[in-house]
């Protein structure tokens, strides 16, 4: 099931900055140009759709 | 100065990928390294939209973009400017340049030529969204995008 209000979204990204294992995973969809949670282990969204996971646990740098 | 056979066929590619991920960005300025910036819109899930500027570094592909938001003028949730906050680890901020916020996405430790403009952008798109929820919680962004680890 798809979620893209941005309340499921933050709780996402909460969950993402505390190191939790989530069973979702985040997706950039370029048509709509939204951010899309999606089932992890769910067929692709769109196969122009890519992960928001990665880039996002990468970290943000600080000085 | 111009930009070198690899560096036009890099900066080529590079808008390949951004036409299709984020089509609204262009390339302003192109002939002149040091000069050259891509801008456009980036939309969050609520459907506001963001003016995004990312220069081009004059040695393209090895050093970390500058990447401002030109418009709207920030805010935080409690009213002060986030030009004036300055450089803000908590919101993931570098210190202003030219009156506009710049964010810290990739340190030059962290970067590595083959990260391209869109990936940078898909991380701005991830901070859009943190910022926010900063607004909407009060939260720093921190709260939300994690620190890179060192």
């Amino acid at each position: 099931m798809e979620e893209k209000d941005s309340k499921s979204v933050l709780n996402h990204l909460v969950d993402i900055t505390k190191g939790k294992e989530t069973s979702k995973k985040l997706v950039f969809d370029p048509h709509t140009q939204e951010l899309v949670l999606v089932d992890a282990k769910g067929p692709r969204l769109s196969p122009d759709a890519v992960t928001a996971d990665d880039p996002t646990r990468d970290g943000f740098f600080s000085r | 100065m111009a930009w070198t056979s690899q560096q036009s066929a890099r900066l080529r590619l590079e808008m390949e990928i951004l036409e299709r991920y984020f089509p609204s960005f262009y390339l302003k300025d192109s002939i002149i390294p040091g000069r050259a910036c891509v801008e456009g819109i980036i939309r969050s899930n609520s459907g506001a939209e963001y003016v995004v500027r990312l220069h081009v570094p004059a040695d393209l592909p090895n050093s970390v973009p500058d990447l401002e938001i030109v418009s709207p003028f920030l805010h935080d949730r409690f009213g002060h400017s986030l030009v004036e906050l300055g450089t803000s680890y908590p919101m993931h901020l570098l210190k202003p340049e030219g009156g506009l916020v710049r964010i810290c996405h990739y340190s030059a430790s962290h970067w590595n030529p083959n990260i391209t403009f869109a990936k940078v952008l898909l991380k701005i798109r991830a901070w859009v969204e943190g910022y926010e929820g900063h607004i909407e919680t009060g939260f720093p962004i921190d709260h939300f995008l994690p620190h890179m680890q060192a």
